[in-house]
């Protein structure tokens, strides 16, 4: 019997980023969600994740790739880099209509800061149309300040090819790390 | 057409013919001097005149690294025009144009190039003045092309991104963004960049060279390079061990790519 082998890739970012869309619009099978009805104000949201979404995409012969979405929530920033240990990407989503989207970015840069060095990692940024402030630039600016080079895209995560682009990004640095 | 760089009214008057000058490094690091054959190569479609680099003797430019070229016995007359690599951004010359900043630019070396361009081919260039440019020897000698003006070299030279391009630089082909993705992590070569990507080898040039423009990419000239595990297994075997264990299993790009209906 062949022994089942799983990659994963992890969605992270802001609540209300979409990571739970993102992951939704991958997946092959209902993504597995814990959502709850959301008791937090300042989200703006009726509903959000407390523990991990997960979704799977099968490759066949025995292969998946699983999609594990983080809480957004800084309270559970500890169970952040647990999720994204040994993943194959990580995809951080940030929402633009947030007060710092900057800030955001920079939150999640120094929890996953230890991973990042051997990490595949590309940076979502939604809401861009209706808050085009800080631009897509003002982001790569960011991450190179830091010493990184991430994509930085534009995303509708309700628009599967965005969310697919975003991927393909990682698997294209994961391509050049064999 | 070629001409000799002591001879500035016939340069001035050889137009409309695309003119040779030529460009004398001093000094340089191997790094560098790649950079700028690198440079030249892809800038020289936008160039007025043909650009070539000469080990020795006259040249029209003289690029030195620092604020004070070498001095040449035998030396009589200035070249054209001096182009100073320097690692600060003060320019000991005066003129901010003629100092090209380390990490080279792509834009700043074709501007320059382009200003000594208009400046030798203004139709009253300064004939009659005595700044005749040239390094000493009487008779020019045949240009000599810089190793990297070779294609099979520039094939050599590896580009890796230092910050991660606009929308603008993105827009045209639409793998462009898989192609840079592909240049975030390491450097990597134009051919490899064309495998990886399975993206002509035109289009990665293209988008290089954008990229370069842009001044957006780091690049390395490397000898010949061992395949990544032959390298890891050269150098420590328990480290290629454990790479090896790590490294996902061949095709799995592609099988996740084909699994999410990616084209």
């Amino acid at each position: 019997m062949n022994a089942m082998v799983s990659h994963k890739i992890v969605f992270t970012g802001t609540p209300g980023a979409g990571k739970t869309t993102a992951i939704a619009a991958l997946s092959d099978k209902p993504p597995v969600l814990t959502d709850v009805r959301n008791t937090d104000a300042s989200l703006g949201k009726e509903r959000t994740t407390v523990g991990l979404d997960f979704g799977e995409v099968d490759l066949g012969d025995g292969q998946s790739v699983r999609l594990l979405g983080t809480p957004g929530q800084l309270r559970f920033e500890f169970m952040w880099q647990i999720i994204a240990t040994d993943a194959l990407g990580l995809v951080i989503l940030i929402d633009n209509s947030r007060p710092d989207p900057l800030a955001d970015l920079a939150t999640y840069l120094d929890a996953y800061e230890a991973l990042l060095p051997s990490m595949n990692c590309a940076v979502g940024v939604g809401r861009t149309l209706e808050c085009p402030l800080p631009t897509l630039d003002d982001f790569a600016d960011a991450l190179a300040a830091r010493g990184w080079v991430f994509p930085v895209l534009a995303v509708d995560v309700r628009e599967r090819d965005d969310v697919l682009m975003l991927v393909d990004t990682v698997l294209a640095q994961a391509e050049t790390r064999i | 057409m070629t001409l000799s760089p002591s001879d500035p009214v016939a340069l001035a008057q050889a137009s409309p013919e695309r003119l040779a000058l030529t460009l004398l490094t001093q000094r340089l690091t191997e790094s560098d001097a790649a950079k700028l054959g690198v440079f030249l190569r892809i800038g020289q479609a936008q160039l007025l005149c043909d650009w070539r680099f000469v080990s020795e003797g006259a040249a029209h430019v003289v690029v030195v690294a620092g604020p004070e070229p070498d001095t040449v016995p035998g030396l009589l007359d200035n070249p054209r025009a001096t182009l100073h690599v320097l690692d600060a951004a003060n320019d000991p010359a005066g003129d901010a144009w003629t100092s090209l900043l380390r990490p080279l630019q792509y834009e700043a070396f074709t501007s320059a190039l382009s200003r000594i361009e208009q400046m030798v081919m203004r139709p009253r260039v300064e004939a009659a003045s005595s700044t005749t440019p040239a390094h000493s020897s009487p008779s020019a000698p045949a240009p000599v092309p810089m190793p990297l003006r070779d294609p099979a070299l520039t094939l050599g030279a590896g580009y890796r991104l230092h910050r991660w391009p606009s929308a603008d630089v993105l827009r045209g082909h639409r793998y462009n963004t898989r192609l840079a993705s592909f240049m975030s992590t390491r450097h990597v070569e134009i051919d490899e960049l064309a495998q990886l990507s399975n993206v002509s080898r035109s289009d990665c040039i293209a988008f290089v060279g954008r990229l370069l423009k842009a001044g957006l990419l780091d690049v390395k000239s490397t000898p010949l390079r061992l395949p990544a595990a032959a390298a890891a297994l050269a150098s420590d075997a328990p480290r290629a061990a454990a790479l090896a264990r790590k490294r996902p299993a061949p095709g799995l790009f592609s099988k996740i790519r084909h699994s999410l209906g990616m084209r």
